[in-house]
């Protein structure tokens, strides 16, 4: 498969997006929880992207992971008064296993693309019943963290500091899929995706790759549902173990670019703020409107442009690069 | 237990298993012909029970008389989307193709939202709260007609399927569409139609089996989940396999939510999607 997006290497993306994300930081305070969700957005797509877009398997299962990574975290700290900063990578243990399982389990099996992305669909619906009506876990109604507000369990006064954290993460995600880009790992990773029986031949530890993909997307995951959860200050199963929030990490990613480097992190800068717009213009009419629109607004994006915001790009620019050579061979 | 809840409840899950067929095969007819798999399947049928609920309170015509009206606009949508929409998004390949389905089921559910709010709806019909009693069972006529409607139809569409030549073109398509195009089938067409008479059917299955549901804006994507499991359960694409596993998952959901409650059962059909897919992961009549 033809390399469509070379934009992975050089520093320019890089200074762009960092002061597209120092930008809030100027903001007024009413702005920063805006700003917060998007920058959790752009981390989950990040880490989807790993397994999703550049090992290019469709999991639809990561809400087990963000749940893990809650439900770890919180649980530890009512229980065990273990603070979430330990609490997080006990959580992201735990997702690392559930997901190492998987890829083993389907890889086991010899099981087709599809029905990957249809098992952990089942898997994470199973997690979502199973959460709902499991009393330790909260059941439906969830639960809710003490407060006490000191950076050394994970809570802040202020929500810049939320915001600071979450930009740390996404920092260290982008970083980490940098390396993956360019290293042989990576290279290994798209091998599967573009034809994992010809990786296999030329002798790529086809499960080894798997199941690094997908433990890594899912410990970051699980880390960002440990800051979800103590942003939010409760943990619930329809915020943190329903479908609907891995449809819209897919939906922001398909957006971007799957299985670019940047892409994932356009794409939520963009839905994520336009969602909330839409929300602030519409809102106030009949309840769903404004995602209704929001709702279009994605179809019509995918409608015309299925390989996403950076594909369409890079299409227009090989379009004017091959226009450009023509007009200045015409004839004056 | 006694033997007379057992049979009960044997009976209600083969009853709720053809619906589950007819829903699983007019998406194995949309899979089958493009490789789409439409996560917005169910949202289609929830749109059309909307649809019943509008005429039934604009009207006051019966959910049962408007059917073959919804068949017809519901099929029209399809092949209109189909055209649209989906065919140029599916030649950028098929996850392309699943991914705009999923953007689909957040149109519709928001749609419905907009249109009729988040509220649980019922929709009265003339069957409605009426039993038919055939000692030892109690059958709700709602569940019984909508039942017979949805075997005859996924019956009607088999023998379509098999014996006619749309049926041939589709299946001739699904197995290797390069040959098919060169045979002189149009595969554009064939494929709208398909897509067209799969929504189409959703129209028509909605407003017939509205009785036994309680509507709410969500309710699609469990459908979709249902049809999905069914679907992989009887073999990705094998159309006999769509009905049969409609049917297991109907009796398996039924049986499990009178031995084990109604969490427990609601969990049954994940757990045999899990199992099937490890055990046999290319269905109970899947070709290898």
């Amino acid at each position: 498969m033809r390399e469509k997006h070379r934009s992975t290497r050089g520093a320019w993306p890089w200074l762009l997006f960092l002061v597209v994300a120092l930008m809030p930081l100027l903001m007024s305070s009413s702005g920063i929880n805006t700003a917060i969700i998007t920058m959790l957005f752009v981390y989950l797509c990040v880490a989807w992207n790993i397994v999703g877009g550049i090992a290019g398997q469709f999991c639809i299962g990561h809400s087990l992971f963000l749940a893990a990574g809650a439900y770890t975290s919180t649980l530890l700290a009512i229980h065990f008064g273990v603070t979430p900063w330990i609490g997080m990578f006990a959580g992201a243990a735990v997702a690392t296993l559930i997901g190492m399982f998987i890829a083993w389990l389907s890889f086991r099996r010899a099981l087709p693309p599809l029905s990957f992305a249809l098992v952990t669909l089942a898997l994470a619906m199973l997690g979502y019943l199973a959460i709902s009506s499991i009393d330790v876990l909260g059941a439906s109604r969830g639960l809710t963290l003490p407060v006490r507000g000191t950076p050394a369990i994970y809570q802040f006064k202020n929500d810049v500091t939320y915001y600071v954290v979450i930009l740390v993460h996404v920092i260290g995600a982008v970083g980490l899929s940098a390396w993956l880009y360019h290293t042989k790992t990576g290279l290994y990773l798209r091998a599967l995706r573009d034809n994992e029986r010809a990786a296999h031949a030329i002798g790529v530890p086809v499960l080894k790759y798997k199941m690094l993909a997908m433990g890594t997307s899912a410990a970051l995951t699980a880390l960002g549902g440990t800051f979800y959860a103590q942003y939010l200050q409760y943990v619930e199963p329809r915020t943190f173990a329903s479908i609907h929030i891995v449809i819209e990490i897919i939906l922001f990613t398909v957006v971007g670019g799957v299985g670019t480097m940047w892409g994932p992190v356009v794409g939520p800068l963009m839905l994520v703020p336009a969602g909330e717009w839409l929300r602030h213009e519409l809102g106030s009419g009949l309840p769903g409107l404004h995602l209704l629109a929001y709702g279009l607004l994605l179809v019509i994006v995918i409608r015309f442009a299925p390989d996403g915001f950076l594909g369409a790009l890079e299409r227009g620019r090989q379009a004017w690069r091959a226009r450009r050579p023509a007009a200045e061979a015409s004839p004056q | 237990m006694p033997k007379e809840i057992l049979l009960q409840a044997a009976v209600q899950g083969l009853q709720m298993g053809a619906i589950y067929a007819l829903i699983a095969l007019s998406m194995t007819l949309v899979f089958s012909v493009g490789g789409l798999l439409n996560f917005a399947h169910g949202d289609f049928m929830a749109l059309a029970m909307y649809g019943a609920m509008v005429d039934y309170e604009a009207f006051k015509i019966d959910a049962y008389a408007i059917a073959p009206i919804m068949f017809a606009l519901f099929f029209l949508l399809g092949v209109l989307l189909f055209r649209r929409v989906v065919q140029p998004v599916l030649a950028a390949g098929v996850l392309a193709g699943a991914q705009l389905t999923l953007g689909l089921v957040f149109v519709q559910e928001n749609l419905i939202l907009v249109l009729f709010g988040g509220d649980y709806v019922n929709v009265p019909t003339v069957l409605s709260n009426r039993n038919l009693v055939v000692p030892p069972l109690v059958m709700p006529w709602p569940l019984l007609v909508g039942s017979a409607f949805a075997a005859v139809l996924a019956i009607a569409l088999y023998v379509v399927l098999m014996r006619t030549d749309f049926g041939r073109q589709i299946r001739a398509i699904a197995q290797n569409r390069d040959a098919a195009a060169l045979m002189g089938i149009r595969i554009g067409r064939i494929q709208a139609i398909a897509f067209g008479v799969g929504i189409g059917l959703l129209g028509f299955t909605g407003p017939v089996i509205v009785a036994q549901f309680t509507l709410m804006p969500t309710m699609g994507l469990d459908l979709t989940l249902i049809a999905l499991i069914v679907m992989v359960t009887g073999g990705l694409g094998n159309f006999l396999g769509s009905m049969i596993g409609g049917l297991i998952i109907g009796v398996a959901e039924s049986l499990g939510s009178l031995f084990y409650g109604g969490t427990v059962g609601a969990m049954i059909p994940y757990a045999i999607l899990v199992f099937v897919l490890l055990f046999r992961p290319h269905g109970l009549l899947g070709e290898h």
